[in-house]
């Protein structure tokens, strides 16, 4: 293989070019700041600075003493914990949350790529249970248009898979119409839902990693937001969905992987 | 079997546009000052020199010899003088280098009549043994056993290769007598794998399938996973490409090697990419003098998928690639360099993609199989299949990854690891 020779093809796929990159992820997140920016005010920057310090910080940490390269996803992960908590919420929760989910969901399994969970998701979850006087569930009050950019660069760079989201959002309409619900769309619509579907159930590194998998995964992400949003808001319904779904997520492989060989010593037969 | 005609369409895949695509027009005008036969064309196996630096060989006689098996010899690819026996770690061969002088050739006493065992010891003696490759392993095949198939790759889907098709037209003739001869290794089916598009003469007992599509449609791997799949059974199978089957074809017709090999030169740092005549294991720079845009190129002999940097055209490939050569970049700090050099130590994470399922070899679940390879899990790489697989399957993965990890190595050490002990 030849290193230099991969900078001078002329046409490459937008997944080559784009599918390790954060600039898609970071992209779709500009409209979604902006707005929660415009209702909020100041506040949201000033949670977001520090927040933003104590993920790099980690994260160079780690880089130096695991020897492991630096990259920029922690980005990405502080601006959807300040998205996602409320704006009242006390700065100490939100750093010792995002802590907790940089170190334990990302960083001791050896950075981005090697972990199972996203670590924004761990954080969350992390916040929920830990600080039971603020609300972590609820979510951002965001426009789904606000993540329109999102979710055609995620899916274009290929980081996102379509099949997930098909999955899950078909499985959700599904489950809402049987429940009853005559507009079964409007439960995927606010903007913290559309949020936590793109960006933490199909992140490409904790979903499942084949084509069969991803439908499955998708298919159970959508049965167990369904189940959660009966008791409780949509976004952190999405949020749990995720957790849970991301640890079923390599046995979904392992059994696609398991199929897989048995067609195949039958093929061969 | 014969006679029907079956077409495969690969639909996954990816067709890379580099700059510099050769125009598929030969020149004929290349002079070649020295030509190679390369130790790394002969992996895995312990060679002993024949020659000493200053013999005069001529084509076709031995350089070198297999220690393990000694009726398998490695041949001069052009008349010269051995200029340089170059001795590797334990022993081993770098390189045998001869400098091009007059044409003379061996002549190969061939047999009056061609049946199995003299063929094989007319491609043990001809060094042709090097060049049918054996699934799984990927390497030169034992040519006592039988495997349970034969693939002829006729065509070749890589970025900027030679078409494949007209080659062989212009050498029709011996292409079909090579193949009628290597028919007799195998009472098992024999597949002519060629591009859809072009349909060749039919040739006795031998089936043709069109494949048509993107790289990899043209790598034997693909061909084999969709006629006789392997590495999940006990069935071996081989394959040759083109050029092996015209030399043979040359060598029954004429009795002396094949010092040709028509390859393609192409990439930006060419100002005429077009199609060479050449001698095998060709001197690089001799090929690119005088096409250059400027002096200072990388040349890779193979593709821009899975070429290498070297000195000499490797056996099996019918390529050479050129690459601008730029500046080294400026250095950087001490305090810089040394943080970079700290934290680029380990393996790049993978990141899983579309664009993986879409480079993927046929039939392979890539993210699986790319986690286990990275972490060198061969029983699990096993199961997902590697055994079918060698490295130019995984250059494309390794291409759209886009961090430089090179899975075909990592691949090589997983089979190494799988090989059966006897």
């Amino acid at each position: 293989m030849i290193g230099t020779a991969d900078s001078i093809a002329r046409r490459e796929p937008l997944g080559q070019i784009w599918g390790r990159s954060t600039l898609p992820a970071l992209l779709g997140l500009v409209l979604p700041l902006i707005s929660l920016g415009l209702a909020e005010g100041a506040g949201l920057w000033l949670r977001l600075a520090p927040v933003l310090a104590v993920v790099l910080a980690l994260q160079l940490a780690f880089a130096l003493l695991r020897r492991h390269p630096f990259d920029l996803h922690g980005l990405v992960t502080a601006v959807i914990i300040v998205l996602a908590a409320p704006a009242e919420a006390p700065l100490y929760q939100l750093l010792l949350g995002t802590a907790f989910g940089v170190v334990i969901g990302e960083q001791v399994f050896g950075g981005r790529g090697r972990s199972f969970l996203h670590p924004a998701v761990v954080a969350l979850a992390f916040l929920t249970f830990s600080f039971a006087d603020q609300d972590y569930r609820t979510g951002p009050d965001l426009a789904a248009w606000t993540l329109l950019p999102a979710l055609v660069l995620l899916v274009a760079s290929g980081q996102a898979a379509w099949r997930i989201l098909l999955a899950a959002a078909c499985v959700t309409l599904v489950l809402q119409w049987v429940a009853g619900n005559n507009a079964p769309w409007s439960v995927l619509m606010p903007g913290g839902v559309l949020l936590a579907l793109l960006y933490l159930a199909a992140d490409p590194v904790a979903s499942a990693s084949t084509n069969p998998g991803r439908w499955a995964y998708g298919a159970l992400l959508g049965l167990l937001a369904s189940l959660f949003g009966q008791v409780g808001p949509g976004f952190g319904a999405m949020v749990f969905a995720t957790l849970l779904g991301a640890i079923f997520a390599p046995l979904l492989d392992r059994l696609v992987i398991l199929g897989h060989g048995f067609l195949k010593e039958q093929h061969h037969g | 079997m014969a006679g029907r005609h079956r077409a495969v369409r690969i639909r996954r895949g990816l067709d890379l546009d580099y700059a510099g695509a050769p125009l598929q027009v030969i020149d004929d005008a290349v002079g070649v000052s020295a030509v190679a036969v390369l130790g790394s064309d002969y992996p895995d196996l312990r060679l002993e020199p024949l020659v000493a630096p200053g013999v005069a060989v001529k084509a076709g006689q031995p350089l070198l010899r297999d220690r393990r098996r000694p009726e398998r010899l490695v041949v001069a690819p052009a008349a010269g003088t051995v200029s340089d026996v170059r001795r590797g770690p334990r022993r081993s061969i770098e390189a045998v280098t001869v400098v091009v002088g007059d044409t003379a050739g061996v002549d190969f006493p061939l047999p009056a009549k061609l049946d199995r065992s003299a063929l094989v010891s007319l491609l043990h003696v001809s060094g042709l043994w090097a060049g049918i490759l054996s699934r799984p392993f990927g390497r030169p095949a034992d040519l006592e056993t039988t495997p349970a198939a034969l693939f002829f790759t006729a065509m070749d889907s890589r970025p900027h290769a030679a078409d494949a098709a007209m080659v062989i037209a212009e050498h029709l003739p011996w292409f079909e007598r090579g193949a009628a001869a290597l028919r007799l290794l195998t009472p098992g089916p024999c597949y002519l794998c060629h591009q859809a598009e072009h349909s060749p003469a039919p040739l006795n007992d031998i089936t043709p399938v069109g494949f048509a599509g993107p790289h990899p449609a043209g790598l034997p791997g693909t061909h084999i996973h969709h006629l006789h799949p392997v590495g999940r059974g006990p069935d071996v199978v081989w394959h040759v490409g083109y050029a092996d089957i015209i030399a043979l074809g040359h060598l029954l017709t004429t009795g002396q090697a094949w010092t040709t090999r028509i390859i393609a030169l192409s990439g930006p740092a060419v100002t005429d990419p077009v199609l060479l005549r050449v001698p095998p294991g060709a001197r690089l720079h001799d090929l690119v003098a005088g096409r250059l845009v400027q002096p200072a190129a990388r040349l890779y002999s193979g593709s821009a998928l899975d070429g290498r940097v070297q000195d000499y055209l490797a056996r099996d490939h019918l390529q050479v690639f050129a690459l601008h050569h730029d500046a080294p970049a400026a250095p950087l700090s001490p305090l810089l360099h040394r943080l970079q050099t700290w934290m680029g130590a380990g393996i790049p994470a993978l990141i899983p993609n579309g664009v993986h399922e879409r480079a993927a070899p046929p039939g392979i679940l890539p993210i699986p199989l790319l986690r286990a390879l990275s972490t060198g899990d061969a029983d699990m790489a096993r199961q997902l299949g590697a055994l079918a697989l060698v490295e130019e399957d995984m250059a494309l993965l390794s291409h759209v990854d886009g961090v430089g990890t090179d899975y075909g190595t990592m691949l090589r050490t997983v089979l190494d690891e799988l090989v059966p002990q006897s």
